[in-house]
């Protein structure tokens, strides 16, 4: 109970300063010249008319689901090959690494016009792009998680008869876990981000087309509410990976990547 | 001679991928394996950035870099202070504004952008305060933690030598959190030069990013190839940079984690 009460004293203290910034925005959009900031009160009236007409839940879906796609895709391809890379063939690593690090560093801004080439400005280029930037923290990490495996393990598991898979299930993957989910809670809070960008650069659907389009109609009540919008959804995405890492993370610091 | 060949081979084992992906590259297109007109070959790719002119492309390079480092250099200058103080002498505010500072943080610097358009007006200063909103909260979270995680034993040892204040931040607290600092703002410099693209390519004139939005809008498609292949190498070589000076700057605590058997 006494918890329950600290948590609850926690939300109105943390809330305090949020509250004091939407009156400060209030008081401060009445003084700036009409047409730069709209005052939140506006703000949440169009934000709520969004809402009940179901368009701006129809984008988030739209964008959530394009998230998802290339998400779990990224997950498909990076975790395996990074397991594979981290441990058996620790010796392409050499090969392959700068290969990898040098995609890493092709910006996903740099490649959207390339992957719109190819794939047009549909839901396939937007998985497209959610893949290639999430990928690399996702393959990073997991390979960081399954290297550093405590030798010692593998060989005590070994001398015990272990086979390879006993070996990889039981020894390997739980101990690179939490390495993993800290790649997975990074590669989440990027494509969010990453999908936000590519619909506003080049989309006709999604969150991130809305708001371009309510800025284009210069509606901005429409404008700063779909940005409240944004914020608040990425807040959540990021609440929801932290909570799923700490339940990982309980037995064993990360190691960290350099 | 065998020997000879074994180092020229050793020493270029990490690049035979790129040269592969290169040949590929090259060659997919000549043979008539995907279309020249979408995937021009590299050779192509690397003619019109001949005829772009060198001279172009490292004022292009200048440009962008400029853009980074000024932001990035402000946001430096706002956010140390800034989280030294929160975290040294107010700790309480720091603890106390923390939502709000991770409510900003949160908002995708990108589509600030046209806000910022709306406020500042179109030009340099839209781009400056993405690159600088993008930078100063990895620098302000960092530096708040660092400094917090900083062992209380040292300061009360410095303490009951009877240092000063200032000499207790200097001698004591700086170094200690120093590592943890140098982290946000690499992570704050790569995040700017990330988000710079995407800004420069939103409105610009000039710059990285506008040569590919530009080349994008024109249909210039062997200068988005060119544009991309620059944007990685200078995002590979920043880090080079960065990691040299962090490996030049940071050298005394270069003791690993304690191990715990």
């Amino acid at each position: 109970m006494s918890s329950f009460w600290s948590d609850v004293k926690k939300f109105v203290y943390g809330s305090i300063p949020i509250i004091l910034f939407f009156i400060f925005w209030e008081v401060g959009a009445g003084m700036v010249p009409k047409g730069v900031i709209s005052p939140p009160t506006e703000v949440f009236q169009s934000l709520w008319a969004a809402a009940t007409s179901e368009l701006l839940f129809r984008q988030t879906a739209i964008s959530l689901g394009r998230v998802g796609m290339g998400f779990a895709l990224s997950i498909l391809v990076a975790i395996p090959l990074g397991f594979l890379l981290g441990t058996f063939f620790q010796s392409a690593e050499k090969l392959l690494l700068p290969f990898f690090r040098m995609c890493e560093k092709l910006n996903p801004f740099a490649i959207i016009p390339i992957f719109m080439i190819f794939f047009g400005i549909g839901t396939a280029e937007k998985v497209a792009v959610v893949f290639w930037a999430t990928l690399w923290p996702l393959l990073f990490n997991t390979m960081a998680g399954a290297r550093a495996v405590d030798y010692s393990l593998i060989r005590a598991a070994r001398s015990m008869g272990a086979t390879r898979r006993e070996l990889f299930l039981k020894v390997i993957l739980p101990y690179a876990l939490p390495n993993i989910f800290i790649g997975v809670e990074l590669a989440a809070q990027l494509s969010f981000f990453m999908i936000i960008a590519s619909e506003v650069i080049g989309a006709s659907t999604g969150l991130g087309w809305y708001y371009i389009s309510a800025t284009t109609k210069y509606q901005l009540p429409l404008m700063y509410g779909i940005v409240l919008y944004i914020t608040v959804l990425s807040i959540l995405i990021n609440l929801f990976f932290g909570r799923l890492k700490k339940h990982f993370l309980v037995w064993k610091e990360a190691v960290q990547i350099h | 001679m065998l020997k000879a060949l074994k180092s020229i081979h050793s020493a270029l084992t990490s690049y035979y991928l790129i040269f592969l992906l290169i040949l590929i590259w090259e060659l997919a297109p000549r043979l008539g394996w995907v279309n020249a007109v979408f995937v021009p070959p590299f050779s192509r790719v690397v003619k019109v950035g001949a005829d772009l002119g060198v001279g172009n492309i490292l004022l292009y390079i200048a440009i962008s870099l400029k853009r980074v480092f000024v932001g990035f250099f402000i946001a430096t200058l706002l956010a140390l202070p800034l989280g030294f103080i929160l975290a040294g002498a107010l700790p309480w505010l720091a603890r106390f504004i923390r939502p709000f500072t991770v409510f900003l943080s949160q908002i995708p610097p990108y589509i600030l952008f046209p806000i910022f358009v709306i406020i500042i007006g179109i030009g340099e200063g839209g781009i400056y305060t993405v690159i600088f909103w993008s930078s100063f909260w990895p620098i302000l979270f960092t530096s708040i933690a660092g400094i917090s995680q900083v062992d209380p034993l040292l300061v009360r040892a410095a303490k009951a030598m009877n240092a000063s204040r200032i000499e207790i931040f200097f001698k004591v607290v700086l170094p200690a959190a120093f590592p943890a600092i140098m982290t946000g703002m690499r992570s704050g410099l790569t995040m700017s030069f990330f988000m710079l693209i995407g800004a420069e390519s939103m409105g610009a004139d000039k710059g990285l990013g506008w040569l590919i939005h530009n080349a994008q809008s024109m249909g210039f498609i062997e200068r988005i190839y060119l544009g991309a292949l620059i944007v990685a190498a200078v995002g590979a070589l920043l880090n080079f940079v960065l990691d040299f000076l962090e490996e030049s700057i940071v050298d005394w605590k270069e003791a690993p984690e304690e191990q715990t058997v």
